[in-house]
């Protein structure tokens, strides 16, 4: 007994069909030119060695709060949140009076090799947020964290807690030892020293394949076959296309900050266990007193939910609110649900504070 | 290419998708802030292969009235292993000797273990999930649900073991014999 009920002349169809249909997609791909890194109009107004403050316009009228900054992962490109007008996080923020900013790394070289967790979170996230804290003449701004860039976020906010109004955490990573997280087992047990004495910068390529190698098929194979479904569609093969080009699109690694980012957070768990000190400065989360909006993703196979939820007892703010997307890592950038919802609450929250 | 054994009917689509993937990325810009379509299409190009490859290994079954599955377990079990090995980690070359090398040798071979038994394990997944009855267990009456069936049969598998120690550690040692290898090639 068995439940393959497949007609072989059926099949030999659909196969050729299917076969036809990539083929039609492939085509369609190579029409596409070069894909922007992001659709809004934006003007650079700080640049710090490779990162650039990028300050995009606003769309509506404005709701008088202090500027939104997004500091970004440091193992993606930040255009995910900008990926083309319809799946935009961005132009939802814009849309509901936001002024929004947001930090590139770029793309480090061989240069930025010594490059450390200090650099990206006092020295260029500093200047970033003073930037806009001078140009705007506000005191303190809102931050907005995304994913490694929520981590980066809450170590500034722990240092210089005046800098920072309101704290919104999105798909971040806190407590790195719960069971749900595949990544973390794997990098935990690195030689993540000897690693980067060897190497320098840690490729893009090496942490794109691990981030694939979480779901070795679903990744990809189910992901392939769809391209079958929207052979027809040019602007959903455009969408694919541009969404395949962030995925592959992971920037080298500056070593030492590579390095301190496994010992420390993955290895070591210390934003949760204590003892995490990055520049000489203590990080501890209970001098984070400003309201904070932990966003994260049901379906996360990147950051669990269990890595994210422990930010709720973890500072010492009074007002937490936390916000369960249904969806998963790259769905809460890119799917529609999160192009409804996402911007709205982030702009609502923000107005109520 | 595709190593199908007998003749298949759906082949000079096949064919035909090489030729056209092919000739399309011929000239176009791979990589990082180039063109993407290059990329793009050369890894739709290697899942072609492996749809096709999948689809391969059941057409006997599809048209035998009485399909046997466990003649088919090596087959199926190679096709899953190559998707459970981290590209990145390339194979050392002929001229690599040394104490890395072979300690790059045992690392590859102890990770092979490792993902050849989820890859039996995956296929035995899928020929219970074949096998199934009841109203969980639909017919399956095309090619895309069949490979759907694959696709989950094979995650399950991986999930159950890529989170065990034992499979970090090999996968770490794996990682870390690599390194050894590429420092013995900067020193040269």
């Amino acid at each position: 007994m068995t439940r393959l009920a497949l007609d072989p002349v059926r099949a030999s169809a659909e196969m050729d069909e299917f076969l036809q249909r990539m083929t039609v997609a492939a085509r369609r791909f190579a029409e596409f030119g070069l894909l922007t890194d992001g659709c809004s109009p934006r003007r650079e107004v700080f640049r710090a060695d490779k990162t650039v403050l990028w300050r995009y316009e606003r769309t509506a009228h404005a709701r008088g709060l202090p500027p939104l900054v997004i500091c970004y992962a440091l193992v993606n490109r930040p255009y995910m949140l900008d990926l083309q007008p319809d799946r935009s996080l961005i132009r939802g923020l814009l849309a509901h009076g936001l002024d929004v900013y947001l930090i590139d790394w770029g793309y480090p070289d061989a240069d930025d090799r010594h490059l450390a967790l200090d650099d990206y979170v006092n020295r260029y996230l500093g200047a970033c947020i003073d930037h806009v804290r001078q140009s705007e003449g506000i005191p303190s701004v809102n931050l907005l964290g995304v994913c490694q860039g929520g981590t980066l976020s809450l170590c500034h906010a722990a240092i210089h807690p005046g800098r920072v109004r309101n704290l919104v955490t999105m798909v971040t990573p806190v407590d790195f030892h719960t069971e749900e997280n595949l990544l973390s087992k794997w990098v935990r047990k690195l030689d993540v020293d000897r690693m980067v004495d060897v190497l320098g910068n840690v490729p893009g390529e090496l942490l794109n394949a691990a981030f694939l190698s979480l779901m070795p098929l679903r990744l990809t194979a189910r992901k392939y076959a769809g391209i079958t479904d929207i052979a027809d569609d040019r602007d959903a093969l455009a969408n694919f296309l541009r969404m395949e080009r962030w995925i592959q699109d992971s920037p080298d690694q500056a070593g030492t900050a590579f390095s301190q980012f496994v010992r420390w957070f993955f290895q070591e768990n210390r934003l949760v266990t204590g003892g995490l000190a990055i520049g000489g400065q203590a990080v501890e989360p209970r001098r984070i007193e400003c309201p904070l909006l932990n966003i994260y993703a049901k379906k996360d196979h990147l950051v669990p939910p269990s890595a994210s939820r422990p930010l709720a007892g973890l500072t010492g703010s009074r007002d937490y609110t936390a916000f369960e997307f249904d969806g998963g890592h790259i769905g809460i950038y890119v799917s529609r649900s999160a192009q409804e919802l996402l911007p709205k609450t982030i702009a609502q929250w923000l107005e109520e504070r | 290419m595709l190593d199908t054994g007998p003749v298949l009917p759906w082949m000079t689509a096949w064919l035909n998708l090489q030729q056209q993937l092919s000739q399309t990325a011929v000239g176009a810009t791979a990589g990082r802030g180039g063109e993407p379509g290059s990329d793009a299409m050369r890894r739709l190009m290697e899942f072609g292969g492996d749809y096709a490859g999948v689809a391969a290994e059941f057409w006997s079954q599809i048209q035998s009235k009485n399909p046997d599955f466990a003649g088919m377990q090596a087959g199926l079990a190679e096709r899953y292993q190559k998707l459970f090995m981290p590209v990145v980690v390339p194979a050392a070359t002929p001229a690599e000797t040394g104490a890395a090398f072979i300690r790059w040798q045992q690392a590859a071979e102890r990770f092979g273990r490792h993902t050849s038994a989820i890859a039996i394990d995956a296929c035995e997944r899928l020929i219970a999930a074949l096998s199934a009855t009841g109203a969980d267990a639909p017919p399956i009456t095309s090619l895309r649900e069949l490979h759907e069936l694959w696709i989950e049969c094979g995650e399950a598998a991986f999930t159950a073991a890529a989170h065990r120690e034992e499979f970090a550690d090999a996968q770490a040692e794996l990682l870390a014999a690599f390194v050894e290898l590429r420092a013995g090639q900067l020193r040269r």
